[in-house]
């Protein structure tokens, strides 16, 4: 059985239409149909956060939101972070130079959630950042690389 | 994996849900943070899904004249989180909600979504109950008002008959009390083993004088425990009798349908409810002692 519905969405600024079938999940309509591969798909039930993209201004799974449901929505990818031969942006430099990642699976998803973190209140502690950031698994780093990038990050904000 | 195949339907209005979903094989989608997973594991088929996310009435949060919190049904628990009127009159839910899962699920997960998929360890089943919510259920024909003990019917099972739909849920005026929502399990992000809500109000002269406690994760639904905290009443709530305490606590952790598994063993599940429930009310009765002497310090001034 197919229920096909055709969706229009803004993706990284630009609008574009989609034909999706009711169960294709914006993860796979952006990897899959919009060839936006820097999105990932690891647990496909909301738990590692490496399809964290935002729709409408604010962190989604991309694996926990229905193609069809994100019709008429505003959504941002890591593509639209920093396009390729453009400069990195703050996160993503923040992220390299404290070797935040290694296979780099899981650093969309983290720079996409760190993104959102920095519009709220700073946390005070580290401890505090760890458990902001807890949605976001990496398996290489151990996370002290992307505890040090935000610290960072937080510190810079003051300026 | 893929979803089993079923058909998407968005419900623009209230009449338009009901009608969908008085067909047979019929889901509600809200945030999807529950039912989603379950659809990709396949754990859960059905014919049609039905998205109430663009309903505008089930999007709202109100206050009555009465002071009654009302939640469509369709509101995201991080907008009730940040909901300042929750902060205040509510803070038992807000505490509990930054429990929730992590920001990013909820910013899609609805409250009205956790009270109906009924996880009998989640933190929203116990803290409604905790709060005496009722849960406003809509038909096509007409609405009725469930209170929470009959609402929370099984594991993963709610009074909701098909063709019907959970559409707000009432919260009734908190009053000055202590609250605490105290919880552990394995993983931040995860569902706790055992969670526990507690609420202590106090009389004129600062005793105590009820206690109110709702344990998660002691059975198939939320468990009420607050007869076991009946000898507490009367008590000074600077000065908590330990031994009582103690006692009520253990007496929480004897219920006789405490789950047993091979990761969670019953003998540890209850050293977690007695811990926990011991540590929810000395925080509730701390907090109900710093609210009254605040309550106090602003009459003064007043």
């Amino acid at each position: 059985m197919h229920d096909a519905h055709r969706i229009e969405l803004t993706v990284n600024g630009r609008s574009v239409t989609a034909e999706v079938d009711a169960r294709t999940s914006l993860v796979q309509l952006l990897r899959d149909q919009l060839s936006l591969t820097g999105t990932h798909v690891g647990c496909e039930h909301g738990s590692c956060g490496a399809c964290t993209v935002h729709v409408d201004g604010s962190t989604a799974r991309g694996c926990l939101v229905l193609a069809v449901q994100a019709d008429g929505a505003d959504v941002l990818t890591i593509e639209g972070v920093s396009a390729p031969g453009e400069p990195l942006g703050a996160v993503q430099q923040a992220f390299t130079h404290h070797h935040a990642l290694q296979c780099g699976f899981c650093t969309p998803g983290f720079v996409m959630s760190v993104l959102e973190y920095l519009d709220e209140t700073p946390c005070a502690t580290d401890l505090a950042r760890r458990r902001r950031l807890s949605g976001n698994w990496c398996r290489c780093t151990g996370y002290q690389g992307v505890v040090a990038a935000v610290r960072q990050l937080d510190a810079e904000r003051h300026i | 994996m893929r979803a089993a195949p079923f058909r998407y339907v968005r419900a623009l209005d209230l009449d338009e849900a009901l009608d969908a979903l008085a067909r047979p094989g019929g889901r509600v989608l809200a945030g999807g943070q529950s039912l989603l997973p379950l659809m990709h594991q396949r754990k859960v088929r059905c014919e049609t899904v039905v998205d109430i996310t663009r309903i505008p009435e089930l999007r709202t949060t109100t206050r009555s004249t009465e002071g009654t919190l009302t939640i469509g049904a369709a509101v995201t628990q991080r907008q009730v989180e940040g909901d300042l009127t929750v902060t205040e009159g509510w803070p038992l839910l807000s505490d509990a909600l930054a429990h929730v899962g992590n920001v990013t699920i909820r910013n899609r997960g609805t409250v009205g979504g956790s009270a109906a998929h009924a996880e009998p360890a989640a933190e929203m089943p116990s803290v409604l109950t905790a709060l005496n919510a009722r849960f406003e259920v809509a038909s096509e024909g007409g609405t009725s008002t469930i209170a929470a003990p009959d609402f929370f019917t099984g594991r993963n099972h709610t009074a909701l008959q098909r063709g019907q739909l959970l559409v707000r849920i009432q919260l009734p005026v908190m009053g000055p009390a202590g609250h605490a929502w105290v919880e552990f399990g394995p993983r931040l992000d995860d569902l706790p083993y055992v969670g526990v809500a507690a609420v202590v109000r106090l009389d004129g002269e600062g005793a105590i004088r009820t206690v109110r406690v709702v344990v998660a994760g002691a059975g198939d639904t939320p468990e009420d425990a607050t007869a076991h905290f009946a000898s507490l009443v009367g008590a000074d709530p600077r000065a908590l009798p330990a031994g009582d305490l103690a006692e009520c606590a253990s007496h929480t952790a004897e219920g006789r349908a405490v789950p047993d598994s091979p990761t969670v063993p019953a003998g540890y599940r209850r050293r977690l409810i007695r811990a926990l429930a011991r540590r929810a009310v000395m925080a509730a009765a701390d907090r109900a002692v710093g609210r009254r002497r605040g309550d106090a310090g602003r009459d003064r001034r007043a």
